[in-house]
């Protein structure tokens, strides 16, 4: 009876071994069935071959475009879909919108080895995969006719790294204060702030005069400190203090100390006195929707963004403007970091990296396309080429600061950003420390220190174990990074 | 020892063989069970014990590093986490204080053979089949500052002249702990209902001849009487409030400022990002080392209770 319990149960246990290998199998086993399952047309012979096999027996060679953005979706859609009815090569692009979770998206989709052969580029998904080598080197692809027109977006340090290019750039991004005209009217204030000072001034005049109305000076989306602070807090201290995410490139090392007045200052901005009621549990659609509504006086978000939300998502009846980050004791010690974005990742691993650069080259980086999109105030260009093609909309027009300035340069990366994985602080990390320092009454310079001495323990940490590199620029100067 | 008889042996391998084929018959219809519980989740605990000696950033990177017991070590460094435990402390007790009285309180009234006890039965039990997001979505326009329908009551009854910030750090975990019990009392107020129609008629009425009031029949009849089912209640609500964290990721993703904050929803942001908006930094192996010591805390909790429950049981 033993025995044949013990058989019984070595059989089993055999089938529930043979369950869990299939089903949750190593990196090589999910190889083969991703290739099988997901691209049958092109797995069994090199791109080349497959290309010529596609066309001899009629099918079309699938490229698959995994995208974030959604407030553009329509004018894509239509770009790709005029590119399938229209091209002679047999691709046919398969453009999928991952707007919620996005970066969770990829990791799943790398993990099964389901990644789409273009995803378009975010700031975590590069950091986090760049240096796993999951994403295609570019430069070869690209001819003289590509480069001059693209070559001046290839920036060593942001998407070019040890001469590989991974993503092309068409588009910038930066953050700017936007406050609504008719309530700075209605406080008798003549101009935006231009320093933090009468920043703060201003939205303390607007709640005192115009609280009762249900109308307040400032709004943060602090539900999210990383969400609300990256769009007003660190681009301010950049500019205050020529000082990008905490690090100081000049000595190499995170300084957070001198963070203590701009601290001060938000302490005063988020009170009673004046911010909109529940700005901590704010989310930045919400707070979108109550400055449509004529009730917050001024907040700061990214370019890119704000002219559309207005205009489509939350169309708004007063006038709103749009200024550049006030700077503490309106000295501006640095330049303002912008974002590139629209830019398009490849996955290493495609075996459509021809047809997908095709693909890419006709659709997202066509310059007549691309000139659309920004006429059609979907995003800022950065290329030249189609700058000069486009009609942008009166929108920028009426506010100039809406486009990239002299102020406005890319930083080079701090070492948490260039290596996610060299730099793992312990505790909190610099947007929790510095959200918690704006609401709760503890002493800012002890937290600055501490916060600092998280960071540079991990940054040493990762140099020491290998995983990460010093960074330090001779003569570095914040106000050309 | 004497060998058996030819008879006695034929008889014991017909009879075993019986044996093995009723056993085969139900060991086969436990398999695809059996083979999804291995799978979904003790595979993934012991997936997570290993990477607790890891430091391992996920997908991302090609290699886990191997550093023994320092993310367990780096877990009682980590002040966050503690006050996560706190607010989890303070989470469960609340809802647990609130939520049992109120079950057992709703299961008192409608165990009557009243009209209508059907529907206010399903009414209340709606919030326990609600998915969380939902709930959390329609908390939210209720207790939102500028425009929550809480607030503007409020207002205009005239009770507060400054809308109260229900979400903010001050208020946030007791809105989170009402959110909380709504969703949870129309579950335990069942199995309430349940043990109180276990309750023989005979010894209510033998109370009642006794000359027992009404209260006097629920303290010295009815809640002894409920004791096993009680101890089943305490013991689930106990580790569902441990446990519980899609209401917190919902209305406030722990915030504001680590406010809310539960273990549970702590370790969890290290593997994946608790909203669109929120920045997120894997970090596997020290998720895994929160989620360990999370589950030891909320283990030693269960069997403190268990054994207190038993020491009462004893006395009684």
């Amino acid at each position: 009876m033993k025995t044949i319990k013990k058989v019984t149960a070595l059989l089993m246990s055999s089938m529930m071994i043979a369950g869990m290998l299939s089903g949750c199998g190593s990196t090589e086993t999910g190889t083969e069935t991703a290739s099988s399952g997901n691209t049958a047309k092109e797995t069994t012979a090199p791109a080349g071959e497959v290309k010529g096999e596609s066309k001899s027996d009629g099918k079309k060679t699938i490229v698959t475009v995994w995208t974030k953005d959604r407030h553009d979706a329509e004018y894509q859609q239509a770009r790709v879909d005029e590119y399938n009815a229209t091209n002679t090569d047999n691709i046919e692009v398969r453009y999928e919108i991952y707007s919620d979770n996005y970066p969770q998206a990829i990791d799943i989709a790398f993990q099964s080895n389901e990644a789409p052969d273009i995803m378009v580029h975010q700031a975590a998904v590069f950091n986090n995969y760049v240096n796993a080598g999951n994403f295609a080197d570019l430069t070869p692809y690209m001819d003289d006719e590509f480069l001059s027109v693209f070559g001046d977006c290839l920036v060593e340090g942001v998407n070019v790294i040890d001469g590989k290019c991974y993503f092309v750039p068409t588009a910038a991004t930066t953050c700017r204060l936007f406050y609504n005209k008719n309530i700075f009217e209605k406080a008798a204030i003549a101009n935006p702030p231009a320093t933090l000072e009468e920043m703060v001034e201003d939205a303390r005049i607007i709640t005192e005069k115009l609280s009762g109305e249900g109308i307040y000076g400032f709004a943060a989306n602090l539900k999210s400190a990383s969400s609300a602070l990256s769009r007003s807090l660190m681009p301010m201290a950049e500019r205050s203090l020529g000082n990008h995410m905490g690090f100081d490139f000049a000595k190499g090392e995170y300084d957070f100390t001198v963070y203590a007045p701009l601290v001060e200052a938000w302490r005063i901005l988020v009170s009673d006195e004046c911010a909109f009621p529940g700005c901590e549990s704010l989310d930045i659609d919400p707070l979108r929707t109550q400055f449509a509504d004529g009730k917050i006086g001024m907040y700061m978000s990214y370019t890119h963004a704000e002219p559309g939300v207005y205009e489509n998502q939350f169309p708004m009846s007063d006038e709103w403007g749009c200024a550049e980050i006030p700077v503490l004791g309106g000295n501006v010690m640095g330049a303002e970091n912008y974002t590139p974005n629209n830019g398009y990742l490849f996955n290493a691993a495609s075996e459509n990296l021809d047809a997908a650069w095709k693909a890419y080259v006709a659709i997202f980086a066509n310059v007549d396309n691309l000139a659309g999109y920004y006429s059609a105030g979907l995003g800022i260009s950065s290329v030249d080429a189609v700058i000069a093609k486009a009609t942008p909309k009166a929108v920028y027009a009426e506010n100039p600061n809406l486009l990239l300035g002299e102020n406005d340069k890319v930083w080079p990366k701090a070492p948490h950003e260039s290596n996610v994985d060299a730099v793992v602080v312990e505790g909190k990390d610099m947007y929790t420390t510095l959200g918690e320092l704006i609401y709760l009454d503890v002493d800012i310079e002890t937290e600055l220190q501490a916060l600092t001495d998280r960071y540079n323990d991990a940054y040493r940490k990762g140099i020491s174990d290998g995983i990460g590199k010093e960074v330090k620029i001779a003569g570095f100067d914040p106000l050309n990074p | 020892m004497p060998p058996l008889s030819k008879e006695f042996s034929v008889d014991l391998e017909i009879k075993m063989n019986k044996k093995v084929r009723e056993n085969l018959r139900s060991y086969s219809l436990l398999l695809p069970n059996l083979i999804f519980f291995i799978l979904f989740s003790v595979y993934p605990v012991f997936w997570t014990l290993k990477f607790i000696f890891y430091q391992y950033g996920g997908y991302s990177v090609s290699t886990p590093k191997f550093v023994g017991f320092d993310n367990i070590l780096r877990v009682f460094r980590d002040t966050t986490y503690w006050q996560a435990v706190k607010n989890t402390f303070v989470y469960a007790g609340g809802k647990i204080l609130l939520t049992i009285p109120l079950a057992f309180f709703l299961a008192m009234i409608l165990n009557t053979k009243r009209k209508g006890n059907g529907l206010f039965q399903s009414i209340i039990f709606i919030p326990t089949i609600m998915s969380a997001a939902v709930m959390g979505l329609v908390f939210y326009l209720l207790f939102n500052v500028y425009s929550g329908q809480i607030n503007t009551y409020l207002l205009d009854l005239g009770i507060i002249s400054r809308p109260i910030n229900w979400l903010g750090r001050e208020h946030a975990m007791k809105t989170l702990i009402i959110t909380a019990v709504w969703g949870g009392v129309g579950n335990y107020m069942v199995y309430f209902l349940a043990g109180l129609q276990q309750i023989s008629e005979e010894v209510l009425e033998s109370a009642r001849l006794d000359g027992a009031n009404r209260l006097q029949m629920i303290w010295y009849v009815t809640i002894p009487m409920l004791g096993p089912i009680l101890k089943v209640i305490l013991m689930l609500s106990i580790t569902a409030a441990f446990s519980d964290m899609s209401n917190v990721m919902v209305l406030t993703e722990g915030g504001p400022t680590n406010a809310t904050m539960v273990m549970a929803l702590y370790g969890y942001q290290f593997f994946f990002p608790i909203s669109a908006s929120a920045a997120v930094n894997p970090q596997y192996g020290y998720g895994a080392a929160v989620s360990f010591v999370s589950a030891l805390i909320a283990g030693v909790v269960t069997v403190l209770y268990l054994k207190v429950s038993k020491k009462l049981d004893e006395n009684v």
